[in-house]
C-alpha cells in the first residue's frame, strides 16, 4: 500500500517535473506557453535544464523537439565542461542522451560539444526531430527568468556570468564563495579569481572578513537590466538530479520487483544523497531519521508529493 | 512460551532482505539476550545481537562447522551497518562481542541443538535453552552476581542439574580461583531465588 503511494507521488512529481521544464523553456526561449500557464519565474539554470529534459524526453516528445531546436540556436550559451560536471549526477540514460544532443550541437557548428557527441559513423542521434516543430531563429532572452543566459550573452559563457548571476538572483545577500561554488558547480578556485577580479572593478562588493563573502546591489541592477525585479535563485541542479535519479528507480525493476524494507532504504539513500536538493531550497521534507525500516515508506511519499508542490509553487 | 518481541524480528529480516537482495547468503550463530528474546524465553528490550560463531549457510546441517566469530564478514558488516542506518540501531547492533576477545568454547552437543531460522539471505542459529544456561552462569559469573546475566539466568529458570552441567562447563572455561569464587556466589543466589 505504502509503495503504491509512493508510486502515485512520483507520478505526481514526474508531472511536476514536465510543468517545470516547460515553463522554463517557455521563459528563456521565448516560446508560446502552454494555455492558462504563467512562465517561469526563478531564475533558469540553462545546463540543468538541458539535462532535465534529456532526462523526460520520452514521457514528454516536445522537450526533445526543442532540446533539438536549442542545440540549433541557442547552445554558444552552453558550457560544455559545466554541464558534463552537472551531468555526472544524473541517471546513466542522461548521460547517453546528452551524447546526442551534442551531436545536433557540433551540427550546428559548435565544435566545442565535439568530445561529448563520440566520434564514428555510430554517432547517436536519438528520436528524429519533428520539422514542423521550430520555434524560431533562436532565444530571444527577454523573460527575467533568462537573466543567467543573457548575462552569458553579454559577458561570455564562463564564472563571471554565472557568478553575478547568482549574486544577483539571492536578493543581495553576502555570500560565500563555496555557497557560491554550490550554487553554480564552479570550482572555488575558478570562482574566487573571477569574484576578486569583479570586486576590483567595482562590479560586485567584496566583505572585510575572512573568508571573504561577496554581494551585489541589485537595484541598480535592474536598472540596467531593464527589469522590474531580479529573478530569484533556485538551487535547480540538486533537485533535478535528485527527481530525475528517483523516477528512473521508480521505473525499474529494483523498485518494483524489491521488498518493501528493500525500497524504504533505496528511498532513504535518494534522500540522504541529495539532501542539498532540499536544505539549500529550503523545502521542508519528512527526515528519514524519524522512520523506522520501511515506515519511512510513508515519509518519502510525502518527501515526493511535498517536493511536487514546491516546483510548481517556485518555478 | 513467551511470544518472541518484535523488536528484533524486524531488523534481522532486513538484513536478510539485504542480503537476499545482493545474492549473498550467511549462518550466525546467536547467542545472549537476543537468543533469549527470539527463542520466547525472556521478554527484554534488546537489539543487541551476540554473534557467537558463523557457520555455513549452504549446508544441509549448518551446525556442523561452527567457526567462532571473532569479526563479521565485510558485506555482513556493510548491510548490519545500513539496517542499523534504517531502524536508527546501535551500529554495533550485530557484534561479535562474545568471541572477539580470547578463546571461544562450545558446550558439548551444542550445535545438534541450535534452533535455526530462515530470514532471507539469513540464517539464524539460536543457542538451545540448555546451552544458554551455560553461556549466562559463565557471564554472570565473569561480572558478579547481580549483573543482567544473572537476571537471564533465574529467568531460564534452570534445575539443579542444569546448573551443574553448566558450571563445570564455565570451570572449564576459566579455572582461576576468583573466577570460583564468584561462580559459586552466582550458583547458590540461582539456588535459593528459584528454590
Amino acid at each position: 500500500m505504502s509503495r503504491e503511494r509512493v508510486a502515485k507521488s512520483a507520478e505526481e512529481l514526474r508531472r511536476s517535473a514536465i510543468d517545470v521544464a516547460w515553463r522554463q523553456w517557455c521563459a528563456v526561449g521565448s516560446l508560446p506557453s502552454i494555455a492558462g500557464e504563467a512562465r517561469a519565474s526563478a531564475l533558469v539554470d540553462p545546463e540543468a535544464l538541458i539535462l532535465l529534459s534529456l532526462a523526460l524526453r520520452d514521457d514528454e516528445r516536445r522537450l526533445w523537439d526543442v532540446l533539438t531546436w536549442w542545440a540549433g540556436t541557442g547552445v554558444r550559451l552552453l558550457s560544455v565542461q559545466r554541464i558534463k560536471k552537472l551531468a555526472r549526477e544524473y541517471p546513466p540514460a542522461v548521460q547517453e542522451r546528452l551524447a546526442e544532443f551534442a551531436w545536433y550541437a557540433v551540427q550546428s557548428g559548435d565544435k566545442r560539444w565535439r568530445s561529448l557527441a563520440g566520434t564514428g559513423e555510430a554517432e547517436p542521434r536519438g528520436p528524429e526531430p519533428r520539422p514542423e516543430k521550430w520555434f524560431g531563429e533562436g532565444p530571444e532572452l527577454i523573460e527575467p527568468a533568462a537573466l543567467l543566459l543573457r548575462l552569458r550573452a553579454g559577458f561570455g559563457v564562463g564564472a563571471k556570468a554565472d557568478l553575478l548571476g547568482f549574486l544577483l538572483g539571492v536578493d543581495g545577500a553576502w555570500c560565500s564563495i563555496r555557497l557560491i561554488s554550490a550554487g553554480t558547480y564552479y570550482t572555488p578556485r575558478a570562482l574566487s579569481t573571477a569574484a576578486e577580479d569583479m570586486a576590483r572593478a567595482r562590479l560586485v562588493h567584496a566583505s572585510g572578513n575572512k573568508p571573504v563573502e561577496f554581494r551585489v546591489n541589485a537595484k541598480p541592477w535592474s536598472d540596467l537590466l531593464e527589469v522590474a525585479r531580479v529573478a530569484h535563485w533556485r538551487y535547480w541542479q540538486p533537485l533535478y538530479a535528485f527527481l530525475m535519479n528517483t523516477l528512473a528507480w521508480v521505473d525499474s525493476d529494483e523498485f518494483q520487483g524489491g521488498t518493501d524494507y528493500l525500497v524504504s532504504s533505496k528511498a532513504r539513500d535518494l534522500v540522504i544523497g541529495h539532501r542539498a536538493a532540499f536544505t539549500r531550497n529550503g523545502i521542508d521534507v519528512p527526515r528519514p531519521e524519524d522512520f523506522k525500516g520501511e515506515a519511512y515508506l510513508t515519509g518519502f511519499a510525502g518527501t515526493l508529493r511535498t517536493t511536487a508542490r514546491w516546483l510548481r509553487r517556485s518555478v | 512460551m513467551r511470544k518472541p518481541t518484535a523488536d528484533l524480528e524486524a531488523p534481522l529480516k532486513a538484513l536478510g532482505d539485504l542480503l537476499a537482495g545482493q545474492g549473498r547468503r550467511f549462518a550466525i550463530v546467536v547467542v545472549g539476550g537476543a537468543a533469549l528474546n527470539l527463542l520466547g524465553l525472556v521478554k527484554r528490550t534488546t537489539v543487541d545481537v551476540d554473534v557467537l560463531a558463523l557457520a555455513d549457510p549452504d549446508s544441509a546441517e549448518p551446525g556442523t562447522d561452527l567457526v567462532p566469530a571473532r569479526q563479521l564478514p565485510r558485506e555482513l558488516a556493510a548491510s548490519a551497518a545500513r539496517v542499523a542506518r534504517d531502524y536508527g540501531l546501535d551500529p554495533e547492533w550485530l557484534n561479535c562481542k562474545v568471541a572477539e576477545h580470547g578463546s571461544v568454547s562450545f558446550p558439548e552437543g551444542m550445535a545438534t541443538r541450535l534452533h535455526w531460522r530462515a530470514y532471507g539471505g539469513l540464517m539464524v542459529g539460536l543457542v538451545d535453552r540448555r546451552d544458554l544456561v551455560c553461556y549466562k552462569l559463565h557471564a554472570a559469573a565473569d561480572r558478579d552476581a547481580a549483573s543482567v546475566h544473572c537476571q537471564d539466568l533465574l529467568a531460564l529458570r534452570p534445575s539443579d542439574e542444569e546448573l551443574e552441567r553448566a558450571a563445570e562447563w564455565a570451570r572449564a572455561q576459566d579455572p582461576s580461583p576468583g573466577f570460583a569464587k564468584v561462580l559459586a556466589e552466582v550458583l547458590e543466589r540461582v539456588k535459593r531465588e528459584s528454590g
